[in-house]
């Protein structure tokens, strides 16, 4: 494998890392309405992600990091492209945080049910909004000038970006609800497993009309690479959900959440396999992209970041692993301590 | 009003804010490890106190410099596309070794560190505590490695017009980086320590509030008050000479440019104070009469928001005295603008800085009713057990 296969497999796999772990803190978010009835209800539900919350967000900020390093111009392209859509991801982003760090650092009421109210929104928006951002690449950049990326995609919240970004939000939901039950035992596991058989449903018909809606799209079928693929992923995709709540429902819960981390990760190989052979599609009339040796750092940089990062990889995976090695077991009411 | 305006305008908001938050961070993040360190050895409870009491507001503090650090690092690619397309082979290098190697371990130790508190072995939890702490020393010199290339561009070769790496050991070690990077860790232990000991001598004032962990802290702050001013005067006077040597035109522009000169008055003026103040109370540490001088104490409270105007004075004299280059002398900040329209651009400088400013308002707010409250119900370590007992229907 050359570097430059080698730097885009690690970007993906930071990408769909992120999925996997920021999507159940979305999904346990959406869901945290109808789990927390009351505050300290709400609030262990929150703290349920709460250890893992720092090192799950961080994947984000891997990824541009990655982005910047080894791909600086798809970097440019990528957040110019999408200009109007990662400010709204970003706005929704440090209105969520905040809502996490400072709902219970204080004691009134109002304030927690508005932080609260800050959570649920925002977590709901940035999962929806992380779904039209995926079905957006898969349509493709606008460009201004031949080669050149246009502020603002062609086709912002077309309704293929719109049900792509439902779906997106309801399969995060499922995600959430089977990591509510894998961690918290008792009433909330109840509600968490039965949450998970009304999500799930939704979940997949999102899914179906998202593939429908894309299907009918014009610049889908232009700009989509390899269709047949992209449609037994999103097949896959909802084999897995079912899969999951169906051993949620049988209590297990390990092997569900499994199921669902797998299903996170697809959209990640859907957007792969629908760019091939380029690195970024553009919404043109025939189809057209940046190939991986255009937007790739040059060789001095790669073999530099190489040789430096390549320990630090399993590194991470290694420390995270023991994250959740400590902090993963189910709630103890007498052992376990909440913070957010 | 241009496009150029509000995408400055917007970076340096972002970045400003941020720089207050990460000073602190250092700061508190150094004294909270080596407070740590004493509990673990002896079992003090008063160090527990203390290492819980400073620990609330470093990770309270922490919160708002993800916000802003990650607003800012979307910027690079959403408004300063011309400073990437051209360097960004050697520009983005830091930032990834940055988020891969440091910042990735300081939130994923972090985390564990919070929720550690009463269920992980005092070891591991103080190994972690320095874990985030190193990280973070870490994360702030990739970070000054990309500024420093910004003052100081060295390690690049160009060739079909665009910008590769050539040296990556020359942008390690290069001069404009080790002198920032000396003046920023000083600057540190400064806001950390003023924030230290004027808090603790808040609390002295106060009927009752004389407790041991006040005096520790009262102590300790101003320690790291002592320690930190020659680094920082020591490495910010090395500084000038390299700007003389690198940078003329900062140094002449300094009396002609008045956002430059504001700045720098505004960091040298504080600055000054901030020193006197440290020699002061360093002196009547000997004896212990710090504890019964409440004309210092009130002015150490007093000086507690200096040492952020300050940072931010000489922030902006460092980063005014760059322009009209992005890249000094090898890139107009013009260029490095990227194509995203005017009205695009404003409206997103607005959002950011209310949304940003607001949030930081609420979070400076919050830190002082933490500080004022003391060290009495701690945020760390709270029981399920004590959330659940007015919930008796609810199963855990």
């Amino acid at each position: 494998m050359t570097s430059q296969a080698g730097w885009l497999w690690a970007l993906g796999w930071l990408f769909a890392g992120f999925f996997v772990l920021e999507g159940f803190d979305f999904g346990l978010a959406l869901a945290m309405p109808f789990l927390g009835r009351s505050g300290v209800q709400r609030r262990l539900v929150i703290n349920a992600m709460g250890p893992f919350f720092l090192g799950n967000e961080v994947w984000l900020v891997g990824t541009v990091g990655v982005l910047a390093g080894a791909m600086p111009v798809l970097d440019d392209d990528l957040l110019t492209g999408l200009y109007p859509l990662i400010v709204a991801i970003l706005v929704c982003w440090v209105v969520r945080d905040a809502g996490i760090w400072f709902r219970s650092r204080r004691d009134g009421r109002g304030w927690r049910l508005g932080w609260d109210g800050a959570i649920v929104a925002g977590s709901a928006l940035l999962a929806a909004l992380w779904g039209v951002v995926v079905a957006d690449l898969m349509q493709g950049l606008a460009m201004s000038a031949p080669g050149q990326v246009a502020a603002g995609p062609a086709s912002l919240l077309d309704p293929f970006s719109v049900v792509s970004g439902l779906a997106f939000a309801a399969i995060c939901l499922v995600h959430g609800t089977v990591f509510t039950a894998l961690r918290c035992p008792g009433t909330l596991r109840e509600r968490a497993v039965r949450l998970t058989r009304w999500a799930l449903p939704l979940a997949v018909a999102l899914l179906a009309l998202a593939v429908a809606a894309g299907a009918l799209t014009r610049q889908v079928r232009v700009s989509v690479g390899h269709p047949a693929i992209v449609l037994v992923l999103a097949v896959v995709l909802a084999l897995l959900l079912v899969v999951a709540a169906l051993l949620a429902a049988r209590g297990r819960t390990g092997w569900a959440f499994t199921a669902t981390a797998l299903a996170m990760a697809i959209p990640v190989a859907m957007l792969a396999a629908a760019a091939d052979p380029y690195a970024l599609v553009w919404a043109t009339t025939a189809r057209s992209g940046l190939t991986p040796a255009r937007i790739i750092a040059g060789t001095p940089t790669l073999s530099l970041l190489s040789y430096t990062l390549l320990p630090f990889f399993p590194l991470i995976l290694l420390y995270q692993a023991w994250s959740w090695w400590t902090f993963g077991a189910p709630y103890n009411r007498a052992r376990r301590t909440v913070f957010f | 009003m241009n496009t150029l305006t509000f995408a400055r305008l917007e970076f340096g908001v972002t970045a400003g804010i941020h720089f207050m938050i990460v000073g602190l961070s250092l700061g508190l993040a150094l004294l909270l490890s080596i407070i740590e360190t004493r509990w673990v050895r002896n079992g003090d409870p008063r160090l527990e106190s203390m290492a819980k009491f400073w620990g609330g507001i470093f990770v309270i503090n922490f919160a708002v410099g993800i916000f802003t650090g990650l607003v800012m690092e979307f910027q690079f690619g959403l408004n300063w596309s011309g400073l990437t397309h051209f360097l960004g082979d050697v520009f983005g290098a830091p930032l990834a070794l940055e988020t891969i190697i440091a910042f990735f371990a300081e939130s994923t130790f972090l985390g564990m560190w919070i929720f550690g508190w009463g269920q992980l072995g005092q070891r591991v939890h103080l190994a972690l505590i320095w874990l985030v702490t190193l990280a973070a020393y870490a994360s702030v010199f990739f970070i000054l490695a990309d500024n420093a290339f910004l003052q100081h561009p060295v390690g690049y070769a160009v060739s079909g017009g665009v910008g590769r790496l050539t040296d990556f050991g020359a942008v390690l070690t290069n001069g404009n980086l080790l002198l920032a990077f000396g003046h920023v860790v000083g600057a540190g232990l400064m806001v950390g320590g003023t924030l230290m000991a004027g808090v603790s001598a808040y609390h002295l004032r106060r009927p009752g509030g004389d407790t041991a962990v006040f005096r520790s802290s009262l102590r300790t702050g101003v320690l790291a008050m002592l320690v930190g001013f020659p680094v920082l005067v020591a490495f910010g006077i090395e500084q000038f000479g390299y700007l003389g040597d690198h940078q003329p035109d900062a140094l002449r522009a300094l009396f002609k440019a008045l956002i430059e000169t504001i700045g720098a008055f505004t960091m040298l003026v504080l600055g000054g104070l901030l020193i006197l103040l440290t020699l002061a109370s360093t002196v009547m540490l000997v004896k212990d009469r710090l504890m019964r001088s409440p004309a210092l104490q009130r002015l150490l409270v007093w000086a507690i928001p200096l040492p952020f105007l300050t940072s931010v004075g000489g922030w902006v004299f460092r980063e005014e005295g760059r322009q009209p280059w992005a890249v000094y002398n090898v890139l107009p900040t013009r260029a490095a603008l990227g194509n995203a329209s005017f009205s695009l651009v404003a409206s997103c400088f607005v959002v950011f800085t209310v949304v940003l400013v607001v949030l930081v308002i609420i979070d400076y707010a919050l830190i002082a009713k933490m500080a004022k409250r003391g060290p009495a119900d701690g945020i760390f370590g709270t029981r399920v057990d004590e959330l659940l007992a007015d919930e008796p229907e609810f199963t855990l």
